[in-house]
């Protein structure tokens, strides 16, 4: 379990990533990265991070097409996922905590290290 | 002989006698009034024909003068009564004391001295001083009698003529024979056949009888029938009762005579009824051809006509009603049109039998008779329009009579208005009767009540129609604004779920700068940054840099079509400028951004020289940065060219074009593609930090220049080329400061 990633980001925006997995390496979080829907289910299986950030809007696969296939599938459903966008529409917001998302995020709305406590105290 | 003579006398007398009575039971006016006296009298005096048989001979003879020279006054009285010449009361009144005088001197000696023989209807004897006198009087009423009949006669027309008809038939025949055998035989001292004077009144009685029941002169005809079906069938059934009484005795008691009485009785009541209707249907078929009962009809018609608001049901009811009242086949119902007083044109024939649909037409083309019916409100009888042109206006005479030939030449008997507020809604042609029988008094008041009951039905019909075609008309308005207000409803839910998934993702896409803006920020503040080697820090700081940038680009997108959004929105168009250079300042602007994605962007220099273009730089620059952004927005790989040309025929279009390698646009999004809000479905699905309003705003640019458009062509997951087109510039540039309207706002 040690080996496992803390933090799967998915994330399609290139200055998200840099920002947020530069604070996340800062507080010693291990994470890896996805950009496209597709490559999360991947690394999700193979990897097993204890924790996974999910954006929503991507291109090819969005954000909740992710989540269902991941709670779907044997191997990633018991991952947490948190939703992590900027959309704040209740209807999507409903729509992801139905799937199983454990927390829905907005981007705007919370600091790098606010986010970074969150999910440390998540992981302990 | 003197048997059969005076059986004949005594049933003249008796059929005087009751007719007479009928007269005065039916109508006590001073016609039938002065008719009952002139027919008691006569019975009266025929019967003084066979008393003067009696002892003593002289009394019963002068009895038998005195009752005759009552009989020629009570008939001039009663004959200048009936043609209403009874100005002069006076005259009646001394015409009847003439009467009087002779009367009692009839029991005098002046008239008759004495009688020695008698024999009926006659005597041998003296005649007395004044017989001549007598005489001359009683020939001299006689041919009053005849002259005025014969005069009238000759005047009138319609029912009064032809009711003067048969009594002058009869009273020619009873006045010539009477005056022959009586006076002017007897003065040539011919007496022979004096016995034959006074049934020879059986004449007149028959004639009175005959135009009595044609011609209802005085309305008995339905007593005289009820008398001839029941006497008739009572007699009949008795004959027939006995004859199977007299034949069972006669063949020896078939049926035991204690139960023959029985059942004569019952075969003689089912006998009577069948009699009865058998001879209700004679005396319909022939004597009293027209005969109906005017208070049940107009009953019926009142009870029928309320239970339909149908028209045409109304229109069969009335002329079925009216036709078998009056025993005629042929009839033409005509609807008129209330709009118009003259109007042939606004009749239409709506049903009709045995006469013809041109006919009609034709009679009705004469206006005046429209007109005419139009004032007269009343039935037009065809053989009273010679009278009528005496008492209306003249202008009417002349079309009247015209109109009477040609009623008379189609058979046309009467002429029915329907009227409702003045105006003539209907009218009904009736043909003659089956039985030739004129029209009576009674037909017309009947003709009359229904034509007003008519009227009723038929505006409650047209109400009701109308009432029934306001509602068809509401029901058709009240769907149709349903089926816009449905309409109106979904569009407006459609524009807010757009609005709504709008709001969704602008506030998404600004929230997106926002955030790494923030969290650049807050990573500076808390010292994070410091930590990082001095490259990643300028990284950090450049991306929050840009992302403030994009966001000021969506801003002012959102404000942008906000203006546009406004009434009366317009811009001025004040820079005339040179395509190709202006392209290649735009194109220079974003070569960065396509080299960060890997995207080729080409600006590709036009073969030939490109006239100016009237425009506003600023807004031109938008629309062509929206473009070519958009282009490098939905483009993974490949390039983006953009081009500048003219239309090939005229140099007066310019044509700026964006062509890309993208994603494409389906084609059924390539409708809505200019509208708010509105994003490609393919577009949707990717990650964009677009406004969703860059088309939208290009459009309104565009349109904004007198002369300009935006159009595309696609083929989805091949790319997409966007042109924009404006005019040239004149030559001379006198408008560069004209200001263009918006030229239709968007809700």
């Amino acid at each position: 379990m040690k080996d496992n990633p803390d933090v799967l980001l998915v994330e399609d925006d290139p200055d998200q990533i840099l920002l947020y997995s530069t604070k996340f390496e800062l507080e010693d979080l291990r994470t890896i990265g996805a950009r496209r829907g597709k490559d999360a289910l991947v690394v999700a299986k193979s990897q097993q991070p204890k924790i996974i950030l999910l954006d929503l809007v991507m291109p090819d696969m969005d954000g909740i097409e992710v989540l269902r296939q991941l709670k779907k599938n044997k191997k990633t459903r018991d991952i947490p996922v948190w939703i992590f966008s900027n959309l704040t529409k209740d209807s999507t917001i409903a729509q992801a905590k139905k799937l199983g998302a454990k927390e829905y995020i907005v981007k705007a709305q919370i600091d790098p290290n606010k986010l970074v406590e969150k999910i440390k105290s998540m992981l302990k | 002989m003197n048997l059969l003579l005076s059986a004949i006398i005594y049933l003249a007398a008796f059929l005087a006698l009751i007719i007479g009575i009928l007269a005065i039971l039916k109508n006590r006016s001073f016609l039938n009034i002065s008719f009952t006296i002139f027919a008691w009298l006569t019975a009266y005096w025929i019967v003084t024909n066979i008393l003067i048989t009696l002892q003593p001979y002289t009394f019963w003879v002068r009895n038998c003068y005195a009752a005759g020279a009552l009989l020629a006054p009570s008939a001039l009285v009663w004959i200048l009564v009936l043609i209403n010449d009874r100005k002069n009361k006076y005259k009646i009144l001394l015409i009847y004391l003439s009467g009087a005088i002779f009367f009692i001197l009839g029991y005098t000696d002046f008239i008759i001295k004495n009688a020695e023989k008698t024999f009926i209807g006659g005597f041998e004897g003296t005649f007395g001083k004044g017989f001549n006198i007598f005489s001359f009087y009683s020939i001299f009423l006689i041919f009053w009698i005849l002259g005025k009949l014969y005069l009238t006669y000759k005047k009138s027309s319609g029912i009064l003529k032809l009711q003067l008809k048969y009594v002058m038939y009869g009273m020619y025949g009873f006045g010539i024979t009477t005056g022959t055998l009586n006076f002017l035989l007897p003065l040539f001292g011919i007496e022979t056949f004096i016995p034959l004077d006074s049934p020879s009144s059986v004449f007149f009685i028959a004639a009175s009888g005959y135009a009595m029941i044609r011609y209802r002169l005085f309305d008995i005809r339905i007593f005289l029938r009820k008398i001839f079906v029941v006497g008739g069938a009572l007699v009949f059934t008795v004959i027939i009762s006995l004859f199977i009484i007299y034949g069972n005795l006669a063949y020896g008691k078939i049926v035991p005579e204690s139960i023959m009485g029985p059942v004569a009785l019952i075969a003689g009541i089912v006998l009577f009824q069948y009699l009865r209707k058998w001879f209700l249907k004679l005396a319909n078929r022939y004597f009293f051809t027209s005969l109906y009962d005017p208070q049940e009809i107009t009953e019926r018609v009142g009870r029928d006509l309320a239970q339909t608001l149908e028209l045409n049901q109304i229109i069969t009811t009335i002329v079925k009603t009216m036709k078998q009242a009056l025993g005629t086949e042929r009839y033409t119902f005509v609807l008129c049109k209330e709009k118009d007083q003259q109007t042939h044109g606004y009749c239409t024939v709506k049903k009709t039998a045995g006469m013809k649909h041109q006919d009609i037409t034709e009679l009705l083309k004469n206006d005046s008779l429209y007109q005419f019916l139009t004032e007269y409100k009343d039935i037009l009888v065809r053989e009273e329009i010679e009278d009528l042109t005496q008492k209306t206006a003249k202008k009417y005479v002349a079309p009247l009579l015209i109109c009477k030939k040609e009623l008379t030449q189609l058979k046309i008997a009467v002429l029915v208005p329907i009227i409702s507020h003045k105006k003539i809604i209907a009218l009904i042609f009736f043909g003659d009767k089956l039985s030739h029988d004129a029209f009576t008094l009674e037909d017309l008041r009947l003709l009359r009540n229904i034509a007003n009951q008519a009227s009723i039905a038929m505006v409650n019909a047209q109400l009701y129609e109308e009432t029934k075609k306001f509602n068809a008309l509401l029901q058709i308005e009240v769907t149709k604004a349903t089926q816009n207000l449905t309409k109106t409803n979904t569009h407006l839910k459609k524009l807010l779920k757009i609005r709504s998934e709008f709001l969704d993702i602008a506030s998404h896409q600004l929230r997106t700068p926002v955030s790494v803006i923030n969290g650049t920020l807050s990573m500076l503040r808390d010292g994070d940054l410091d930590r990082l080697p001095k490259e990643k820090h300028k990284e950090f700081i450049e991306n929050a840099y840009t992302k403030g940038k994009k966001l000021d680009f969506i801003i002012n997108d959102i404000l942008a079509a906000s203006e546009m959004d406004a009434e009366n929105f317009g811009f001025v168009l004040q820079d005339v400028i040179d395509p190709v250079e202006f392209l290649e300042k735009v194109v220079k602007e974003f070569l960065l951004e396509a080299e960060k994605k890997q995207l080729k962007l080409i600006f590709e220099q036009p073969s030939k020289s490109i006239p100016k273009i009237l425009t506003n730089i600023k807004y031109l620059e938008q629309a062509v940065g929206n473009l070519i952004s958009n282009a490098l927005r939905y483009t993974a790989k490949g390039k983006i060219q953009v081009s500048v040309k003219t239309e090939s025929s005229k140099n007066q279009t310019v044509i700026i074009s964006v062509e890309d390698t993208g994603i494409g646009i389906p084609k059924a999004d390539l409708p809505k593609l200019f509208d708010k809000f509105m994003r490609a479905k393919n577009a949707i699905d990717m990650y964009t930090d677009g406004s969703g309003l860059g088309l939208f705003i290009v459009k309104q640019i565009m349109e904004n220049h007198p002369g300009g458009k935006v159009s595309v062509e696609s083929v989805e997951n091949k790319g997409s080329i966007f042109s924009i087109q404006l005019p040239a510039a004149k030559t001379k540039v006198n408008g560069a400061n004209a200001i263009t309207k918006h030229p239709s706002s968007q809700s």
